[in-house]
């Protein structure tokens, strides 16, 4: 699992008492609710996220009385729709850690539509389902998960209609984390919200959870002590599928591509037989073989089916800010305001100026410094415009030139540690086949790597680096290149060279350049007053 | 809308005067019609005039070509008082017999008809449903005056020396030649045709020259053929000093909410779901990145709105654009938005219902479903745009409301007002207000529904900050933010929840009367029909009668002055496009008898019919 997508910073160590809130816990005596509780409530202090980072959403039903429970921020809403809020908030702010707690008929009823959507988007949500297939709180009702021919209140005769496998329809919605536990079994439960903490991307957990009232024993016929060891079966990431009080049983693929169960030592089965589990296959048929194993055909998976890595909905939406503000410049009301084209109506009405074609389209790709920054670029008189003023191109000639160093995205952390030991720099930049596609400082690594526990030697570079959308040529200004360099909160900038090649400058570079410039231009101004200042690009390379 | 002059206008040698005209141009979908009826609109900016535009697209995505449902029109209206885009158009340009067809009847007696003769062939005749040609038709030329050229070939002779272009591609540019024809009759200039066309095909070989030579060849027709062109000059009305574009409702909303936005220093997130009239907001809003908009595609109304609400929540300026059956799907998250007091704005473009209706066509019926279409005492306020650049004030006043009360607001725009584009004067950044209001400071104690004395409002903590850690949720809670279902506590709540509503009156401006400000009639409009009331109602006016005309933005809460202003007139007229609804509302609330002028076309009123419903009103 990933940690990069929770914040490395930790807080003041928190205990399971401090999200314990004073509202009174209303659940019946009994009810599978409480063990959830108190799970996430002893989960939650292992995150490294401060609670008030924490927000935990919830639709209509007994389980979605959980927030009120817990002493972080919190949102019951109305039924089936607490995926959308989350959608809402995790999109308003990418920082919080969002759950969503829900329950059969919250997720697969009334909230079926957002469940497959809020799946397929990726959103970094925590999606947990108490499964009790009944509907309690309206006090005892079929659910969508309720067993064929089960007898209930508003089916007295049995139910005539197929349960849905919310496990099933989370793979088939291409959720990138799926995972099953029990609420009877507190360190399997604790241990599988973890981990769905963790991953990057949406993670949905089913609990199976009893419900004392209305449908008791809901899962005993599985998770009873005396019988789960052969009905359940725990999955473990690179290990066979074995089961059985005597783990004497597995899980074969036959030749037709189902799971089948055998016997360890009959017929000649040995354990290199059997299916090894690997939450990571990038295809989901293994995922989706595993979600159709239910006892009693076969054993009843618990732990995490599926764990991939996809591009997450948040994070590409703020990438996508970050790349087209940059393209386009930062936010300027007045243009915008003017559009495409306007009037400007002087003298009484005699005068009407037209413009047409207005800076603010999206395909105006030239435009990099916004009106704020050309406007007070226009005073040629000061030095720190004409400091300003000068080709980036400069900057990197005579201060980044000969420390210009490079790396692979594939090369691992523990290169990159090495690289800035060896060389003194303080930034790298990635190439891949010949194109830069990002930076690394020494910023990334003491941010996303000094304070966690990540391999250095198996992570990638790519996993810490800063992808580069912005490349600037090194006739760009300096102007231009902090303009980007504010716009995407980066710490250095790429840029094309004219001569071929690219180079990398940092903002350490660009100020010490500014400062000796601006000296530069204040003391020329003493000695020869109204001498211009040197202009234009193709400045000299310092040494090769 | 026919100018006082027109019934008697017959052509002229010199150009005769007009305050405002109407001219549509209408041909197939693929003869670039909307194209020249935008620079006709920036060619008569340039002159000064008022400008408003109705555009009509064909339903179908892809109709037939020269089939009568594949018609595409532009009407624009242009000169000193423009406020609606014109009941009876007095030019009309036809490229082909269908477009002849289908907007014959909105042509004034005496108006002139252009025809493109080159298109009325005996297929085209046919897929228009004509067995002889009607532009041969003596009763036609009486009643019209018909201007016919074969433009087709009138625009190949004048290309015939540009042998780099295809015919083909020569026959596209004879749109160019109907405007300059157009631009000559209305006495106007062609720099800024020139400068779009040269623009547009900068480095594309001979295609700019030749697009600008026939704009030019369609100008010259008029100076040669100048015994019988009829010519005109309109009167001009930008007369004050500033900066002007052309915008339609529909995103002068999104201006506006973008400017409040910054002022109030929330970024946007618009959860939306294709719906028409609305969706060009969501479409407008996606393209905003660099305003840190951001923009969730939900997969249904409900979901666009939930994503909205939880932005609010997250500390977002949550924004939803629909129509009215989306409106019935997100009630219930509204209502969410209601009890949990969350800033939340609702926009919704009405169109013609129930259930799916006339999706393409304006109405006014949603009032009361924005009023009181949820479960339970719900108080939202309500604002209603009067025209396309009234939208744009109407959203900073939604987003003040919103941010102010915590509460969610909706804005009844509606199809009219989305699509038709009218002259904005557009204002200074540093003139927009100041919406921002005052954070909760650290350490101070929080208590989520402790409420602000003067508007009621609760404050609010967003998640994130450390120590203001609470729950809301839909159950009725108490002060203190705790689940409570005491009915003496619901009963507070529910009275505190509607006087909140009651305090934003507090800040409106009083409902104010052009003309008579007691007597015989008050005229009383809201939202997109205030152009065709008030120029009717001032037509009326000049006569000298006791009428006086008024105007509500603001639904709910309603100006304090309403019912006083009410009383002041024997009688009232209160023309909607629905059965009654604000009749219904202000019948209740301040006992004044109200006739109500109903109208439920797919359209606007038209100013005539408005003027004549007012005479039959007075003494």
């Amino acid at each position: 699992m990933e940690s990069t997508a929770l914040p490395a910073t930790k807080p003041a160590e928190l205990t399971r008492k401090d999200f314990v809130s004073s509202a009174e816990v209303r659940w019946c005596p009994g009810c599978g609710d409480y063990a959830i509780l108190n799970s996430i409530q002893s989960v939650l202090p292992e995150l490294g996220v401060p609670k008030e980072k924490i927000v935990f959403v919830s639709g209509i039903g007994c389980s979605s009385r959980f927030p009120y429970y817990l002493e972080t921020y919190g949102f019951h809403s109305v039924h089936g729709r607490a995926p959308t809020l989350a959608t809402g908030i995790k999109v308003a702010n990418p920082e919080l850690s969002v759950w969503v707690i829900t329950g059969d008929g919250d997720a697969l009823s009334i909230g079926g539509n957002h469940f497959m959507h809020v799946m397929r988007r990726n959103l970094n949500l925590n999606i947990i389902l108490f499964n009790n297939k009944i509907y309690g709180l309206t006090k005892g009702q079929f659910s969508p998960t309720s067993v064929l021919g089960q007898v209930t209140k508003t089916s007295p005769y049995g139910t005539i209609e197929q349960p849905v496998n919310p496990v099933t329809l989370a793979i088939a919605s291409q959720a990138t984390f799926v995972a099953r536990t029990v609420d009877t079994q507190p360190a399997h439960m604790k241990q599988v919200f973890l981990a769905a903490a963790k991953h990057p991307g949406v993670s949905f957990v089913e609990v199976f959870q009893n419900c004392v009232i209305f449908n008791d024993n809901a899962w005993k016929d599985v998770s009873a002590p005396e019988v789960r060891s052969d009905r359940l079966i725990n999955l473990e990431a690179g290990k066979p599928l074995i089961f059985g009080a005597k783990s004497n049983k597995g899980v074969r693929a036959s030749k037709d591509g189902r799971y089948e169960v055998v016997t360890l030592g009959e017929h000649g089965v040995e354990e290199k037989d059997l299916v090894v589990h690997d939450p990571a296959r990038e295809d989901a048929t293994h995922a989706w073989l595993l979600s159709q194993m239910n006892y009693p055909e076969m054993p009843t998976p618990i732990g995490v089916f599926r764990s991939v890595k996809r591009p997450v909905y948040d994070v590409e939406l703020e990438e996508q800010i970050k790349r087209t503000t940059a393209k386009q410049g930062r936010r300027n009301l007045h243009s915008l305001l003017r559009g495409g084209s306007f009037w400007e109506v002087a003298e009484g009405g005699q005068d009407i100026k037209m413009t047409q074609g207005g800076k603010n389209r999206l395909d105006d790709e030239e435009s990099i410094a916004d009106e704020r920054t050309r406007e007070a670029l226009r005073d040629r008189n000061n030095p720190l415009n004409l400091a300003l003023r000068e080709p980036i191109g400069r900057v990197f000639y005579e201060y980044g030139y000969q420390r210009s160093v490079t790396i692979a995205p594939t090369d691992s952390i523990n290169t990159a540690i090495s690289l800035f030991k060896a060389q003194k720099v303080e930034t790298i930049m990635v190439m891949m086949n010949g194109k830069p596609v990002g930076t690394i400082s020494q910023r990334e690594i003491i941010m996303n790597v000094a304070l966690s526990t990540m391999d250095r030697d198996y992570t990638a570079v790519s996993t810490v680096m800063r992808p580069s959308f912005d490349l600037l040529d090194d006739t760009s200004t300096v102007a231009d290149a902090i303009n980007v360099l504010s716009i995407s909160s980066q710490y250095s900038i790429p840029l094309k060279l004219a001569k071929g090649g690219y180079g990398v400058v940092n903002f350490n570079q660009i100020l010490s350049f500014i400062h000796e410039k601006m000296v530069d231009l204040v003391a020329a101004s003493h000695t020869k007053p109204g001498e211009k200042a040197a202009e234009g690009a193709g400045s000299k390379p310092g040494e090769t | 809308m026919a100018s006082p002059k027109k019934s008697t206008a017959t052509p002229d040698l010199d150009a005769s005067q007009r305050t405002n005209a109407v001219v549509r141009f209408a041909g197939d979908s693929g003869d670039g019609m909307q194209v020249i009826g935008d620079l006709f609109c920036d060619e008569s900016a340039m002159m000064g005039l008022g400008i408003c535009t109705f555009p009509d697209y064909p339903a179908e995505i892809r109709a037939p070509k020269g089939t009568l449902s594949g018609v595409s029109g532009y009407q624009v209206h242009f000169g000193a008082t423009v406020e609606t885009p014109g009941d009876i158009v007095d030019a009309l340009v036809v490229m082909n017999p269908a477009a002849l067809k289908v907007n014959l009847d909105s042509l004034d007696r005496q108006g002139l008809l252009i025809a493109d003769l080159g298109a009325f062939t005996p297929d085209n005749l046919k897929k228009a449903g004509y067995e002889t040609n009607p532009l041969d038709d003596p009763g036609l030329q009486e009643r019209y005056k018909i201007l016919k050229y074969d433009f087709t070939e009138l625009t190949k002779e004048t290309l015939k020396d540009f042998t780099t272009i295809k015919t083909t591609d020569k026959l596209r540019s004879k749109n160019f030649f109907t405007l300059g024809l157009v631009c000559w009759i209305y006495s106007y200039k062609l720099d800024a045709t020139i400068e779009w066309i040269e623009g547009k095909w900068a480095g594309k070989g001979e295609l700019a020259p030749a697009n600008v030579a026939t704009l030019k060849a369609g100008y010259n027709l008029g100076l040669t053929a100048e015994l019988t062109m009829p010519r005109y000059t309109v009167t001009r009305s930008m007369n004050e000093n500033g900066v002007y574009r052309k915008i339609n409702g529909n995103d002068a909303i999104c201006l506006g909410l973008i400017a409040a936005s910054q002022n109030c220093f929330r970024d946007i997130v618009i959860g939306g779901y294709p719906i028409t009239p609305a969706t060009s907001i969501l479409e407008f809003l996606s393209a905003q990145k660099n305003f840190n908009v951001k923009a969730v595609q939900a997969e249904d109304e409900i979901a666009a709105i939930g994503v909205a609400l939880g932005a609010s929540y997250a500390g977002s300026l949550g924004v939803t654009a629909t129509s009215g059956p989306g409106v019935c799907l997100k009630s219930e998250i509204l209502n969410l938005a209601v009890m949990t007091e969350l800033p939340l704005i609702l926009i919704d473009v009405q169109r013609a219902g129930p259930s799916t209706g006339l999706p393409t066509k304006t109405e006014q019926t949603d009032l009361l479903q924005a009023m009181y279409g949820r479960n339970g005492e719900s108080p939202i306020p309500i604002l209603a745009p009067a025209s396309p650049s009234d939208c744009f004030d109407i959203a900073v006043e939604a987003v003040r409301i919103a941010i102010k009360w915590r509460t969610p607001v909706f804005i009844l725009s509606d199809g009219f007002t989305a699509h038709s584009s009218e002259v904005w004067k557009i204002p200074r950044v540093e003139d927009i207000p100041d919406l921002s209001v005052e954070p909760i400071r650290h350490g101070e104690k929080y208590v989520p529904y402790q409420r602000d004395p003067v508007t009621l409002a609760r404050r609010i903590a967003i998640p994130g900050r450390p120590g203001f850690e609470h729950r809301i949720g839909g159950l009725e809670k108490n002060e203190e933010g705790k689940v409570d279902y005491h009915g003496p506590n619901h009963e507070k709540m529910v009275h505190l929840r509607r006087n909140k509503i009651e305090t934003i009156a507090d800040t409106l401006p009083p409902l104010t009367v052009e003309g008579a400000q007691e007597g015989d009639l008050l005229v009383l409009g809201w939202g997109s029909t205030r152009g065709a009331i008030h120029l009717a109602a001032k037509r009326v006016m000049a006569e000298g009668k006791s009428l006086g005309v008024a105007h509500l933005r603001h639904m709910n809460p309603l100006p304090k002055n309403v019912g006083e202003v009410l009383r002041r007139y024997k009688k009232v007229l209160l023309p909607e496009l629905n059965l009654g609804q604000l009749a219904l509302l202000l019948r209740a609330k301040y006992l004044v008898d109200i006739q109500t002028f109903s109208s439920m076309q797919g359209r606007n009123f038209t100013v005539s019919e408005v003027e004549q419903k007012i005479r039959e009103m007075l003494p």
